[in-house]
């Protein structure tokens, strides 16, 4: 007698049901239930806030929300050079460290201090620019940016920020996520995981970088920690076409990409319905994304469809890997609504080891490339009435040492300084700061803070609370508490909010 | 010292009541349990423990009731919401006493109702004592929490910086089910009154004292075993409760008026007699792609972007309609606008900024803002509006005027800022000089 052969329909439902074992039934069994009798017992300990502790919506992570009070800014342009230019060649101008200059520095001062490279006593070394007083500020700026201090009367100087690493990829990541070591949020996704994004055809982050090379830090500065990941930094091509394969491939039209694209989030919604990872919805909505981005990428992503005189204005030459081209990309999309966009400049590191890093010859060679392209895009987005609500952030992961570097106790062949974690200038302009203001002092040398000093918390709870964040009550739930981009500390910054 | 220091303490054995009634909700649930156990023959033979349980059961229920009924007098409940639970409570003593009495002459059928009705006494009973103690409680899940979206009716100082307080921290215990110390807070007229110990003195109010002891004090509120409040709630709180309870008080905390008040009072219209923007048109503005978004949390005024919707879309003016007060800001940058779009700009009492740059506004169209008195930002840049236009509308409050790229010439540019003095015009066209070190590198 031969076997019944049993239908397709059949053969399934036997197959399902081979699925679901004794074993599969008793793990369900004991996480369904045991959970059950467990939350309120996490309840008790405080473990879940139900009031509203997480802001994230699995269906729309990127709907627009408001901040918890009247925002000035509505989007911010974070201008990061890194590998921290010199702030006494720049901005924080010292008259007496000009009267040092050449001289052994004071044993008093090394005292207990530790360098990344300088060994023995250095000597300290003068500014190498020349300073005058701009605008109706007075505020100080030297001839490295001739085109920036221009515009002095509209930036807000931090001139005593202060952090507490040395190096640079840690510094990068507490200046952008909170923390020295990997795993939090960076500042950008943090932003658009309580604002949202307002334009649903583009991210709501996006990361340009130049100068050759990504920060020292990598990737991890524009991540999402902790965050779901649909609020990373989203990063552009530095050459050609900012954004790959946004054309469909050839013989393939609108409707079939649509239909292809459902055929695929209909496997992941499964997929997630199965085994509720979040980071499968995050993966539906960029494809989304991706798909909406088709349509409105090309034209915002391309600057070479913008006239000549604003190219001229900034020094842009379309395809080629410049800081000024992102600089006009920036403008574009936040004029098309993104929330946050993020320049990384490689490049400052100024030890003064070769002509690329001394002060008098690679670090006006930076200077060079920025100055024109910064003072373009806080022009642009004023005569644009974008500055008025878009914060523009000029700053670095740290400063530099009032001593000429001696790495290894060897005098060095260019001039040079140290890292400097002590003091260092960061500008804000625009979204809210009062420009001509300046706030914070260092002493005569520009060695320690003497007035004002910042901590880089207190550089995130000001561009948050510009945002209209509270940074204290911008939570999100991980491991048992609520974090925040400042963990337990800063203070916005009130004196250079306008 | 005395046994009871403070009136305000309930009697011991009251004080015993929460504890207490959990072993009646056992017991008699266990014997509901094994009643049911036994239709079964292979669990047949645990019934013989079933009137054992029951004494026990209906012994510990009226010890829970005695207790409960001292409890109650200790003042701190209203008397309505006790009353239900007080109630039940008896009938559940009395039905597990009837069924130990009853025991086998009973017919089967009527034990198995008696004790289908003594497990639902028990459940019902547990959870509205559960509700006197813990505060009210649905039994849904947290995840259906009030969408954060919503926008809270309240807009006083006291709606928006004690009342959501005082909700999470203190109604459970002092409000309208429970009023430990006689005092209630769900209401400013209920926190004027004070409780039990006479009202707080506008000086040093009791309340206020209360939470500033500290937390090793028993006296401390909230109680140590419950949440606690944040520095900046207890300093809301004192500075109402010292101000004797009113709806609009000054928090005097600088850092939050600065933040939270002052700049918006100053450059916002005032909204105080403005209402919550109804939910239903918010829900068809949001559907129809248009951005929808409170200034702030919890404020009633709204902005809306319309820059990036898709061409076609069928915009909702009748939602729309409805928030013409709501609405401060609007975005239609490098929208194709009709005329519906200008009819209801025309009708914007509030509208403070607007962005028409790069859209299809006309020479005409710009006579929707004749009544917009409270216009600050106006940015033009990009349109083909020009100077006769312009110098046709008042903006009284005009702070900011964008006209990059419009058919202004420069020689119209004075009589502009002559026509709007305290605005600071923009005509864009910005260039910078070309100097030797944007093209020259160093070697």
């Amino acid at each position: 007698m031969c076997a019944k052969r049993i239908s397709l329909f059949d053969e399934a439902r036997l197959e399902q049901a081979r699925l679901a074992t004794r074993r599969l039934f008793l793990k369900e069994c004991a996480i369904g239930l045991g959970s059950i009798a467990f939350s309120p017992l996490l309840n008790s300990c405080g473990q879940s806030a139900p009031t509203a502790a997480s802001l994230f919506d699995a269906d729309h992570p990127l709907r627009p929300r408001a901040p918890h009070f009247p925002a000035k800014a509505k989007s911010v342009i974070y201008l990061h050079m890194a590998g921290a230019p010199s702030q006494l060649e720049l901005f924080d101008y010292k008259p007496e460290l000009q009267k040092l200059d050449g001289q052994l520095c004071p044993e008093s001062l090394l005292e207990g201090k530790k360098f990344a490279f300088i060994r023995g006593v250095p000597r300290m070394l003068g500014t190498q620019g020349v300073f005058r007083q701009h605008g109706q500020s007075g505020a100080w700026m030297s001839n490295y940016l001739p085109h920036l201090s221009e515009v002095a009367d509209d930036l807000a100087f931090l001139k005593a920020v202060h952090t507490d690493q040395f190096n640079h990829a840690p510094a990068q990541l507490l200046m952008h996520t909170g923390t020295a070591r990997l795993g939090r949020p960076s500042l950008g996704a943090w932003a658009t995981y309580g604002l949202g994004s307002e334009n649903a055809n583009l991210p709501g982050f996006i990361v340009l970088t130049s100068g050759g090379q990504n920060p020292d830090a990598g990737k991890s500065v524009w991540g999402s920690g902790f965050l779901p990941s649909v609020y990373q930094g989203v990063q552009c091509r530095a050459h050609g076409e900012p954004v790959l394969f946004l054309d469909n491939p050839t013989g393939i039209d609108q409707s079939m990409r649509r239909a292809s694209l459902d055929a695929i989030q209909a496997v992941n919604q499964e997929t997630y319905q199965e085994f509720q990872d979040p980071e499968t919805l995050s993966r539906i909505s960029q494809y989304e994304l991706a798909f909406r981005m088709q349509i409105a990428a090309p034209d915002v992503m391309d600057i070479s469809n913008e006239p000549a005189y604003i190219q001229e204005l900034y020094g842009a030459t379309p395809g080629k890997e410049s800081f000024a081209n992102n600089a006009l990309l920036a403008r574009k999309l936040v004029e098309k609504g993104v929330r946050f966009v993020q320049l990384f400049d490689w490049g400052w590191d100024v030890h003064g080891n070769s002509p690329d890093t001394a002060l008098e010859i690679g670090l006006h060679n930076k200077c060079r490339q920025v100055d024109r392209a910064v003072t373009a895009l806080i022009l642009d987005l004023k005569q644009r009435g974008l500055l008025d609500e878009t914060l523009v952030v000029w700053g670095s992961e740290f400063g530099r040492t009032p001593m000429q570097e001696n790495r290894n106790g060897i005098a060095m062949p260019y001039k040079g300084r140290d890292h400097h974690a002590d003091a260092f200038t960061i500008w804000m302009c625009g979204g809210g700061a009062k420009g001509g203001t300046t706030y914070g002092e260092t002493d005569d040398i520009g060695f320690y803070p003497v007035a004002g000093k910042t901590s880089v918390y207190d550089v995130q709870a000001t561009i948050l609370k510009l945002l209209g964040f509270d940074h204290e009550r911008l939570t999100y739930p991980f491991q048992g508490r609520q974090f925040r981009l400042t963990d337990v500390s800063g203070t916005p910054v009130d004196a250079i909010i306008s | 010292m005395p046994l009871f220091p403070d009136l305000r303490t309930p009697p011991l054995m009251g004080v015993l009541h929460p504890i207490l009634v959990h072993f009646p909700i056992a017991f008699l649930l266990l014997a509901a349990g094994l009643q049911l156990a036994a239709l079964h023959p292979a669990t047949k033979k645990f019934e013989p423990f079933i009137p054992m349980l029951l004494i026990l059961g209906s012994i510990s229920s009226l010890l829970a009731a005695l207790t409960g009924l001292l409890l109650s007098r200790s003042g701190d409940y209203a008397e309505g919401a006790v009353r239900l639970h007080r109630n039940t409570g008896l009938a559940l003593a009395v039905v597990s006493l009837a069924l130990w009495w009853g025991g086998q002459q009973l017919p089967r059928y009527l034990r198995n109702i008696g004790f289908a009705l003594l497990t639902l006494l028990v459940f019902f009973t547990g959870h509205q004592g559960g509700q006197l103690t813990h505060g009210p409680f649905s039994l849904s899940l947290p995840a259906d929490a009030p969408t954060p979206t919503s926008v809270p009716a309240d807009t006083s100082a006291y709606g928006r910086l004690v009342a959501p307080v005082l909700q999470e921290k203190c109604i459970a215990c002092h409000g309208p089910n429970r009023q430990k110390g006689g005092l209630r807070l769900d209401s400013p007229e209920w926190a004027r009154k004070g409780g039990k110990n006479g009202y707080m003195t506008a000086e040093s109010p009791l309340s206020v004292h209360r939470m500033r002891l500290p937390l090793s004090d028993d006296k401390h509120m909230p109680p140590r075993q419950k949440k606690q409040l944040l520095p900046t709630e207890l300093q809301h709180l004192e500075a109402w409760f010292e101000q004797q309870c009113p709806l609009n008080f000054n928090p005097r905390n600088t850092a939050l008026l600065a933040t939270n008040t002052t700049p918006e009072a100053t450059y916002w219209p005032s909204a105080t007699d403005l209402s919550a923007p109804p939910t239903a048109a918010l829900a068809a503005i949001e559907q129809a792609g248009v951005v929808v978004l409170p200034i702030a949390q919890g404020n009633p005024m709204l902005e809306i972007n319309f820059q990036h919707l898709p061409a076609n879309t069928v915009i909702p003016w009748e939602a729309l309609t409805q928030i013409r007060a709501h609405t401060v800001s609007v975005r239609l940058s490098g929208q194709a606008l009709s005329a519906a779009h200008l009819r209801w700009l025309s009708g914007l009492p509030r509208l403070t900024r607007l962005y028409l740059d790069n859209s299809t506004v006309t020479e005409a169209g710009l006579s929707c803002l004749q009544h917009a008195n409270q216009l600050k930002y106006l940015n033009l840049s990009g349109t083909s509006v020009g100077f006769v236009a312009l110098s046709r509308l008042q903006l009284p409050q005009l702070q900011k005027l964008f006209i990059f790229q419009t058919p202004i010439r420069p020689d119209q540019v004075a009589g502009l800022k002559k026509h709007f003095p305290s605005a600071h015009l923009d005509t864009g066209a910005a260039v910078l000089p070309v100097l030797e070190s944007d093209t020259v590198m160093l070697k």
